[in-house]
């Protein structure tokens, strides 16, 4: 298993808990952080956020603070030496660079795609910086999110509807429930109940 | 006809002369003067007196000359154009800072019989204003009646203290040229506007909207331009300066008017100058792709709209089309704007597309030149055009003609073999410090991202009224490194600053309080008063040069360039000289090329700089090698792996016989 680890600075939080509600939101959240996983924070240890890669027979990102840990998954292969990424790619072997992500983000983010998610709208411009970005958003939007959170939630709480510890499984109304817990997860409880090389959980 | 005088008043006999002495005096000493009989910009003014005139410039009483020697009717007249200036000045919000004409009029109008000026000298210094304050007010009537409107609120402050506020709060009147662009008639269909970045002529083009839009009430207009962000930025702009130009009537978007870039996409048949076409017409949409030019795109849709109409189904697609940045048009889009437009074209464009486009001044002479970068300020520009066209290396990248230099707002003089290249100092930058240090080499290469935060520190400390919006970064070099650099020094600036940043290649526009960070594609028609330009690798390739001297002209106040040490081949030193003589001197002394160097140069740049770009010059060595073209991306992926986006012919031959051996060709 390979576990790479970013400590996080407060702007870079801010950016990450935005709550995912839709593919969209995934895929823009997904970008950023495969960003800040290729970059080397210049300071560690400043803030009470951590991002982790774990590569194992899941490949997963988990956002760590001190009230919830959020995971999702990071359908790319990466290549690395010690804690540095020197190679990050998709599953076609298109490379995520930054130039990459800037390219894809700039789609994701545009006011046509937000309003009006589809391929018609872009791509009739001269614009190599664009292309790129097409290509890669084309097989990342077939990706699973596999989005979990496990959170404890003072303000929200609610008996057993809302429990204070519990399991936000999945983004969309439609398609979210929760399961509660007994006590808060820390990361390394967490990774462990979602590797699937580790004994699974039972609820019971 | 210089640029310095605007006249708009019938010449005749009683006042030829004087006419003429200040024609004389204004191109002799290079001072802006107007001699006008009525206030520019709105027709509903007119008056019943014709034989006089009104004499304006900066340092000068506002002077009303009758040549008739009626009393009684001049009176009436000067009266009355007080009483129009004064609404004038309480429709553009100026009657709160400047107060009624009766509060001004003893300070800077002067009124006279011709018969009693002696001779123009002597009346000019009797009417010279002396105090800074008087200037001020001046320049603001002055304002009101050329319909060079300026923000009061931006110039209303009494006396700003950083210079940063003196640049921002300097009032900006239009020079003859820019005058004339904007008021005058004429009779040809296409009329264009030709001038250097920062000569204005985005800024023009609005006045000419406005008029244009507030004049004929039913027309319809097209605002376009190649580039999509600066298409957002200015269809941004329009509503912004309607308002501020008190235009009354409403924007009619997508009615009356459209301002969009220029191809646009299917989905939407407004989101494009050739979209919107196409649905008028019913043509054929051509998406992009690299594989079909622009040019052929719009050939094609000629042919068609001629196909399907004639002479009596006809219909016109827009009264008129403005278009900016026009020398990134093919001429077949020129063509084609002028097959469905019923009235105009007007073309504003640089006057050249690149600083080695060949023979600049002999292509299509413009109707208006801009001679005068207001942008920048002249030792910025000179450098960046040195930079620019390798002036202080050798051999020289570039060289241009005597002519050429003066088309580009130099005055040139020889001594011997050296040439002595000086520009016009500017209105805007007269209260700055001329020993004013506009451009600052700093040669790092090893943290370029805590460079950036310790110059926007030290921008911070020596400018108190600084904004994030202030400050532009843009990143010179085509490769992909300048992507993660970029992201290197967002982080930098948001975590050590706590500051915002906008990627402009990522949002596509700009965005108000963040510092801009920016790759070389996505900053057309931006400026800044500080701009920070970084770049790992000098290279003599001309479509980089033409970028250096670009970039490094988008200030108006400083521009920093962070470059790797011994970047200047050898001449590092003479770069150093040389910006010293600019700085210190307000001149480049560049020793003339001989003929064979000059032949030399052309030779080399005219092999270098085709227009092509790196699938055309790949698909050209491709077919050269007779390698089928279905194989093009792997070589395209491959070489822009290896960062050869800008390589030439024969590197990118050798490059193809080299993959060719280790690629599994099907």
């Amino acid at each position: 298993m390979k576990v790479l680890k970013r400590n996080l600075y407060d702007f870079q939080a801010t950016e990450l808990l935005i709550p995912i509600r839709s593919k969209h939101q995934y895929l823009i959240s997904l970008l950023k952080t495969s960003r800040i996983l290729l970059l080397n924070n210049l300071e560690e240890g400043l803030s009470h956020f951590n991002l982790y890669l774990v590569i194992d027979k899941m490949r997963r990102i988990f956002i760590e603070t001190p009230t919830k840990i959020v995971s999702f998954s990071f359908p790319l292969h990466i290549e690395s030496i010690d804690n540095e990424i020197t190679k990050m790619y998709t599953s076609l072997e298109q490379d995520l660079d930054n130039m990459a992500i800037s390219s894809t983000l700039s789609i994701l983010q545009s006011d046509s795609f937000t309003s009006n998610p589809s391929f018609l709208n872009i791509g009739s411009e001269e614009n190599n910086e664009t292309a790129i970005g097409i290509n890669i958003l084309n097989e990342l939007l077939l990706s699973e999110p596999a989005y979990v959170r496990f959170d404890h939630d003072e303000t929200l709480q609610n008996g057993n509807i809302h429990p204070l510890d519990h399991i936000d499984v999945n983004y969309s109304s439609y398609g979210t429930f929760k399961i509660g817990c007994d006590d808060l997860y820390t990361y390394s409880k967490i990774q462990d109940f979602l590797n699937t090389r580790t004994n699974c959980k039972y609820l019971t | 006809m210089t640029s310095y005088f605007f006249l708009q008043a019938d010449q005749n006999h009683s006042n030829n002369q004087f006419i003429t002495d200040i024609r004389n005096f204004s191109d002799n000493n290079k001072v802006q003067f107007y001699l006008i009989n009525k206030p520019l910009g709105d027709e509903k003014y007119s008056y019943g007196y014709s034989n006089a005139l009104i004499l304006l410039s900066s340092d000068y009483k506002i002077s009303f000359i009758d040549f008739d020697e009626n009393e009684e009717g001049f009176e009436d007249y000067y009266e009355d154009v007080l009483e129009d200036i004064g609404s004038i000045s309480d429709k553009y919000l100026y009657k709160n800072v400047i107060g009624r004409p009766r509060r001004w009029r003893d300070k800077v109008v002067n009124i006279c019989s011709y018969s009693t000026i002696q001779n123009v000298n002597s009346f000019l210094e009797s009417i010279k204003l002396d105090s800074p304050q008087d200037r001020k007010l001046n320049e603001l009537i002055i304002s009101l009646f050329t319909g060079s409107i300026n923000d009061i609120e931006r110039v209303k402050a009494e006396i700003p203290e950083t210079l940063l506020d003196k640049v921002k709060q300097k009032i900006q009147l239009f020079d003859g040229d820019q005058t004339r662009f904007v008021y005058e008639q004429t009779n040809d269909k296409i009329i264009r506007i030709q001038g250097l970045s920062g000569t204005g002529k985005t800024e023009l083009l609005l006045h000419k909207l406005k008029e244009l839009y507030t004049t004929n009430k039913e027309s319809r207009i097209f605002f376009t331009c190649h580039n999509k962000i600066l298409a957002h930025n200015i269809r941004n702009r329009i509503p912004e300066f309607f308002n501020f130009m008190k235009v009354e009537q409403q924007i009619e978007w997508e009615k009356r008017l459209w301002c969009r870039n220029a191809w646009g996409s299917l989905k939407d048949s407004d989101s494009g100058a050739y979209r919107y076409i196409c649905s008028v017409y019913g043509l054929t949409f051509r998406r992009f792709t690299y594989s079909v030019p622009f040019s052929e795109v719009c050939r094609l849709a000629i042919d068609e709209i001629n196909s399907k109409f004639n002479a009596l189904n006809f219909i016109y697609a827009f009264d008129y089309i403005l278009i900016d940045e026009s020398q990134d048009f093919p001429e077949e889009f020129i063509a084609l704007a002028k097959l469905v437009t019923k009235e105009n074209i007007y073309l504003a464009g640089d006057i050249f597309q690149s600083i080695f486009d060949k023979e600049i001044s002999s292509s299509i002479e413009p109707d208006y030149l801009l001679g005068k970068c207001y942008r920048t300020d002249p030792k910025t520009l000179m450098f960046a055009h040195a930079l620019g066209m390798g002036l202080f290396e050798n051999p020289k990248l570039r060289w241009l003609e005597e002519k050429e230099w003066i088309d580009c707002g130099y005055e040139v003089e020889k001594d011997n073999n050296k040439v002595i290249l000086s520009r016009q100092p500017l209105k805007r930058f007269e209260d700055m410090d001329p020993d004013f240090e506009s451009i600052r080499l700093i040669s790092e290469q090893s943290n370029i991202p805590k460079k950036v935060v310790d110059i926007i520190e030290e921008l911070k400390a020596e400018n108190n009224t600084i904004t994030p919006s202030d400050i532009g970064i843009i990143l010179l070099d085509s490769s992909k490194s300048i992507y993660q650099l970029a992201d290197q020094i967002e982080v930098n600036i948001r975590h050590f600053l706590r500051c915002n940043v906008n990627k402009a290649y990522e949002t596509k526009t700009k965005i108000p309080n963040s510092i801009l960070i920016s790759n070389r594609n996505n900053v057309k028609g931006l400026e800044f008063p500080f701009v920070i330009c970084i770049t790992k690798n000098v290279t003599r390739n001309p479509s980089y040069r033409n970028s250096l001297y670009t970039m490094i002209s988008r200030s108006f106040i400083r521009t920093y360039l962070i470059y790797p040490e011994d970047s200047f081949f050898g001449f590092e030193q003479q770069v150093h000289d040389g910006l010293k003589e600019i700085i210190d001197n307000k001149r480049m002394i560049i020793n003339e090329p001989s003929p064979e160097e000059k032949e030399n140069i052309n030779t080399t740049f005219e092999y270098e700089y085709k227009k092509i770009s790196h699938y055309d010059l790949m698909s050209k060595v491709l077919k050269l090698m007779r390698i089928d073209l279905k194989h093009i991306d792997k070589y395209l992926a491959i070489s822009q792996e290896m960062e050869m986006i800008e390589a030439d012919e024969e590197t990118l031959i050798n490059f193809v016989k080299d993959t060719t051996k280790y690629l599994k060709l099907k």
